[in-house]
């Protein structure tokens, strides 16, 4: 009953950002503010004006890349909490490419370093995947703890030997040449790095859907036992997945470095909390491609109108971190529920 | 570097105040993992009871209020997970929900609580005081080890003594077993399975309460955003380098404790501060290798054992014949 699946599938996402965000309002409430004024300024913040709408996308950029990345890994049955140290990896490593470039044709130095970022953030991921399916130590807490490796990692490069002495105080690596940057489209703030958001997610949706090896990756994740009884080759499948994984998590930091900040500086990936609102939208997608950007930049958009909130009234801007973990909070029994809902249907688990 | 400039009595003190928290939150996990329940939210809950430790402390003047009420919420915190757990949701997504909730909810609450934001630091906030064991603090070498440790220390190696024995010996432990190993038989004999499930998570966030009160108000006297910095995790590996035995755990959290004894240390030779803080977290990745190389050895060995007691029994078989 695939409509069934389709409405409980979009359903109960919806009934959990509805509760998070009552929840949220209760907060406000408590903390003495009105909450029509508080997501009313939210929401200005967000789409309010042409230039809040190009904030939003700059921010939800990283996040619905990262998302991504989390969700590929999910679909082979892994857990990816590394996201944050693979971005880190990427955004660095792709500033300090750019940096060390010989000067080359117009977009040569961009795709290089874009590519430098994607095989950091891969290599960061791959430890974890071949421990994993060698020895069985569980990805999900190995992933995690190499993202505070990679946070000091990062923390001692640009403090220093790459860091750059012009820049005072602050421990970051030298500007990149202006030509590695991505270009700005038209006359907003909005950098190349945006039209990821309209190609990637297809293409993620395509290779599971119609390739070979995104065919057995989902077999592979919905019983591993039966895809390696017919044949497939498991471990490879879920190491191809993590350091794909892996690659769009690097790709999402050095897209922020060559698209936004133009360097890397320490802290930059792990005070705005990119990856974590990245695996918030592959969990509220349930690892769907296309929602999963579209959660993505929905949290974005959440981030970006807490800014404006915070500004308008006297609400903290974590306030916006509490409904978005409070969301996966619902979602997560959702999974529960909706494995029962759709047992008692009689259709298919998972895929 | 001069290696006995950085091993000596003062470090094993060090490793021993250090390993407190861990070793509580651990407590904790081991709980949730006899119950059956891989148990995430470690990091968060103890970060909920570093919060409201200081918090309780900032508002009594009394530190074990702040115990008091650290234990409270991380408790409160924990029947959100065991809730979610009860419902049939995923332990590991709902786990990780809780961290997160953790994080933005104790971020949130630094302004409207202490009217600062990031971190609190008061130097007139009153930490949980050592205890000084009488005669005992006097004699030199023992004295530095046994005695001038905050309540919550001894407090964690009397719950790793009093737990082997309670999982081993009460019946309480034993359908905790139960419940973790078969649920359909446990249930079968009367043991309500969500119950007990709903205890071990419960008491999960008791002990990481106390492991989180140990992190803010003896360790240091201060909150600072996301403190816990990753304990809950390499708590929940102290539970599996521990066999999830109390005593395996106890064991495990010392090697684990002694490398941020050692980061403190080695601060103070001339490494590069990023380097030394790695350290608890790449002694973790090596105790999870470890586990799994020991769980792969012992499987292999499993079936050795199996294959030659066959193949003797084969051969016997041929000798009859």
């Amino acid at each position: 009953m695939p409509f069934g699946r389709i409405a409980v599938g979009v359903a109960v996402p919806a009934i959990a950002i509805a509760l998070a965000l009552a929840l949220g309002a209760v907060i406000v409430i408590v903390a003495g503010d009105s909450p029509l004024d508080a997501y009313g300024a939210l929401v200005h913040g967000a789409v309010g004006t042409p230039s809040n709408i190009a904030a939003t996308f700059i921010r939800s950029t990283p996040i619905a890349i990262t998302g991504l990345g989390v969700a590929i890994a999910f679909k082979g049955g892994a857990f990816n909490l590394g996201g944050e140290g693979q971005m880190i990896a990427g955004a660095l490593v792709g500033a300090v490419a750019a940096n060390a470039l010989p000067a080359l044709p117009a977009p040569l130095g961009t795709l290089l370093a874009i590519a430098a970022g994607c095989l950091a953030g891969a290599l960061w991921a791959f430890g974890p995947a071949l421990l994993e399916i060698r020895l069985g130590v569980p990805m999900l807490i190995t992933t995690l703890l190499l993202n505070y490796v990679a946070a000091l990692l990062a923390a001692w490069v640009v403090t220093y030997p790459l860091r750059d002495l012009a820049g005072g105080g602050v421990a970051q690596t030298a500007m990149v040449p202006e030509a590695t940057w991505l270009p700005a489209i038209g006359a907003t703030r909005l950098n190349a790095g945006v039209v990821l958001l309209a190609v990637l997610p297809f293409i993620a949706a395509w290779a599971l859907r119609r390739t070979v090896a995104g065919y057995e990756l989902r077999m592979v994740g919905a019983n591993r036992e039966f895809a390696e009884y017919g044949g497939v080759d498991a471990a490879r499948s879920i190491v191809g997945a993590t350091l794909v994984s892996g690659a769009l998590c690097g790709l999402a930091g050095v897209v922020l470095v060559l698209g936004v900040n133009h360097r890397y500086i320490d802290g930059l990936v792990t005070s705005a909390g990119f990856a974590w609102s990245g695996f918030i939208a592959a969990v509220l997608a349930l690892a769907s491609p296309i929602l999963t950007v579209v959660a993505g930049v929905f949290l974005g958009a959440l981030q970006v109108g807490g800014l404006g909130m915070t500004r308008a009234t006297s609400v903290p801007l974590q306030l916006v971190d509490i409904v978005q973990a409070a969301i996966i909070l619902v979602v997560a029994v959702r999974a529960g529920i909706q494995a029962a809902l759709l047992k008692r249907a009689g259709g298919r688990g998972g895929a | 570097m001069d290696i006995f400039a950085v091993l000596d009595i003062a470090l094993l003190a060090s490793t021993i105040r250090l390993v407190a928290p861990i070793l509580l939150a651990a407590l904790g996990g081991l709980l949730t993992e006899r119950a059956g329940v891989f148990n995430v939210a470690l990091e968060g809950l103890m970060l909920i009871g570093a919060f409201f430790a200081v918090a309780g402390a900032f508002w009594t003047g009394e530190p074990l209020a702040g115990v008091a009420l650290a234990v409270l919420a991380a408790a409160l915190t924990a029947v959100v997970l065991a809730i979610v757990v009860d419902l049939g949701g995923d332990a590991i997504v709902g786990g990780l929900a809780i961290n997160l909730l953790a994080l933005g909810l104790t971020t949130y609450l630094v302004k409207p609580v202490f009217g600062v934001t990031g971190s609190y630091y008061d130097p007139s906030l009153v930490g949980l005081p050592d205890i000084q064991i009488p005669v005992l603090d006097g004699v030199p070498v023992l004295g530095t080890l046994l005695s001038g440790y905050s309540i919550l220390v001894y407090l964690a190696f009397a719950l790793a003594a009093v737990g082997q024995v309670l999982l081993y010996r009460h019946p309480w432990g034993i359908r905790l077993r139960a419940v973790g190993e078969a649920p359909a038989a446990a249930a079968s004999v009367g043991i309500s399975v969500r119950r007990v499930r709903f205890a071990a998570i419960i008491l999960s966030g008791v002990l990481c309460g106390l492991a989180g009160a140990q992190l803010s108000i003896s360790l240091v006297t201060q909150f600072v955003q996301g403190m816990t910095a990753g304990r809950g995790f390499i708590a929940l590996v102290a539970v599996m380098f521990g066999r999830a035995t109390p005593l395996g755990v106890l064991g495990a959290s010392l090697l684990f404790g002694f490398a941020y004894a050692l980061t403190l240390r080695l601060q103070s030779v001339g490494i590069p501060p990023q380097f030394v803080a790695m350290l608890p977290y790449l002694a973790t990745i090596v105790a999870l290798v470890a586990v799994a190389a020991r769980t792969r050895a012992r499987r292999r060995g499993a079936i050795a054992a199996i294959e030659s007691d066959a193949s003797d029994r084969l051969e016997e078989s041929a000798k009859a014949i």
